[in-house]
């Protein structure tokens, strides 16, 4: 192909620009860029006609939340210093420790609670450290990441819930490798009496299948408080 | 406007440096603005601030690889946020059938617009504006839908009921008119 033909550099430019470049073209695309300063400035120059566009969207403010997680991605802010949750890793240990505990007792749970069921579970590696501290209230999940988790750029660990009834894992979403998310209690998963969670490892976005696609790295039941 | 660009390229510059403060600055400047490319894009909350992160995490590390060849601050910005909102897009798959293009011009979000003239590029706005205006339809719409929903040409002709030809030569022809009309 004939990158000095800048019609037709221009046009690359474009679709890489706007996105419809993909794949191997892209990634081609990119190292054509580094390469060489008039492929660069041709993208420069259209990212310039083509970002004034976004100036006519309204601006929406983003949470107060995501300005606390990108201080904690720089390191400025310990992971678990956020205002909200201050006191979040000796609470969630805490928890983590009570859980255990409180299988021995759930057969009391019926005189002790009768407020909203709270389901938690801790996923943990096989010699017994916890890497994510998992609740489910309504239809949300709240996934915490211990200080445990490895940091894994090439990949996303994504978490499943796996139907009592044998029927195929549903996908619940990413977990965050620091911090931490929430989730969506999906629709498909809704009604199902849940055997355990499992964790896979899986290409960053995660599995492309709709099935775990990489190893199953952990498995944990859910504990009903 | 101008000093806009200014204020921005200054809080840049300092963020270079390794001032957080000026990196706050030009987060509170510049987030809701970004945050809207990346929610057009992606179509879910969760995910646009998942993006809305990682572009400033990026930016923060990158401020010094910024000069002015690259095109404005803003330009720059939205350029990170877009790219990253792109490979998540293609990752995660979404796809255009789930999503509501449709969406008005004005809705809830318009309640949450902040003084939007910050942002510096209002005079190449200005410009683009008027050269795209005298696009046909077509091909004014295909490059829209193209940036801000981030749909392959595939998508388009879905959206618009065109073959598939139809829509690249819109979007292609489209874009060489507005390259004429920018650079005149």
């Amino acid at each position: 192909m004939k990158y000095q033909d800048q019609e037709l550099l221009d046009a690359l430019a474009v679709d890489f620009i706007l996105g419809a470049m993909k794949g191997a073209a892209r990634k081609r695309f990119q190292r054509l860029m580094m390469a060489s300063p008039n492929v660069r400035q041709t993208v420069w120059r259209w990212e310039q006609h083509l970002n004034p566009l976004a100036e006519g969207l309204p601006a929406t403010v983003p949470d107060k939340a995501v300005w606390q997680r990108i201080q904690q991605r720089l390191g400025w802010l310990a992971p678990t210093a956020t205002p909200a949750t201050a006191n979040s890793t000796k609470y969630w240990l805490a928890l983590a420790t009570a859980a255990s505990i409180l299988l021995a007792v759930v057969m009391l749970r019926p005189i002790l609670y009768t407020a909203a069921p709270q389901e938690i579970a801790v996923i943990q590696s096989s010699d017994a450290k916890a890497w994510w501290l998992v609740s489910k209230a309504q239809n949300r999940l709240h996934v915490k990441a211990t200080a445990t988790v490895t940091d894994d750029a090439q990949h996303d660990y994504e978490l499943w819930m796996l139907p009592a009834n044998g029927q195929a894992p549903v996908s619940l979403g990413l977990l965050p490798q620091q911090g931490e998310r929430l989730l969506e209690w999906p629709t498909a998963a809704d009604g199902i009496a849940i055997a355990a969670l499992a964790v896979s490892l899986e290409p960053v976005g995660g599995s492309l299948t709709g099935a775990p696609s990489g190893p199953v790295l952990f498995t944990a039941e859910i504990v009903t408080l | 406007m101008e000093q806009s660009q200014q204020q921005l390229l200054q809080w840049l510059y300092a963020t270079a440096q390794g001032n957080k403060q000026a990196f706050e600055q030009l987060y509170q400047a510049t987030s809701g603005k970004l945050f809207s490319v990346s929610l057009h894009l992606l179509r879910r909350h969760d995910w646009a601030e998942d993006v809305l992160q990682d572009a400033f995490v990026r930016i923060w590390h990158n401020a010094a690889d910024y000069h002015a060849e690259k095109g404005s601050v803003m330009s720059w910005m939205i350029s990170i946020t877009r790219y990253r909102a792109l490979d998540l897009l293609k990752s995660r798959r979404v796809k255009a059938e789930h999503l509501d293009i449709s969406e008005p011009e004005h809705d809830q979000t318009s309640n949450e617009v902040q003084p939007g003239e910050v942002i510096g590029l209002v005079r190449d706005k200005v410009k683009l504006d008027d050269c795209m205006q005298g696009l046909s339809d077509e091909h004014r719409q295909s490059i829209q839908l193209a940036y801000f929903n981030g749909l392959s040409h595939q998508e388009i002709t879905a959206h618009t009921g065109s073959a598939l030809g139809t829509v690249k030569s819109w979007i292609r022809r489209g874009l060489t008119q507005l390259k004429r009309c920018l650079e005149a």
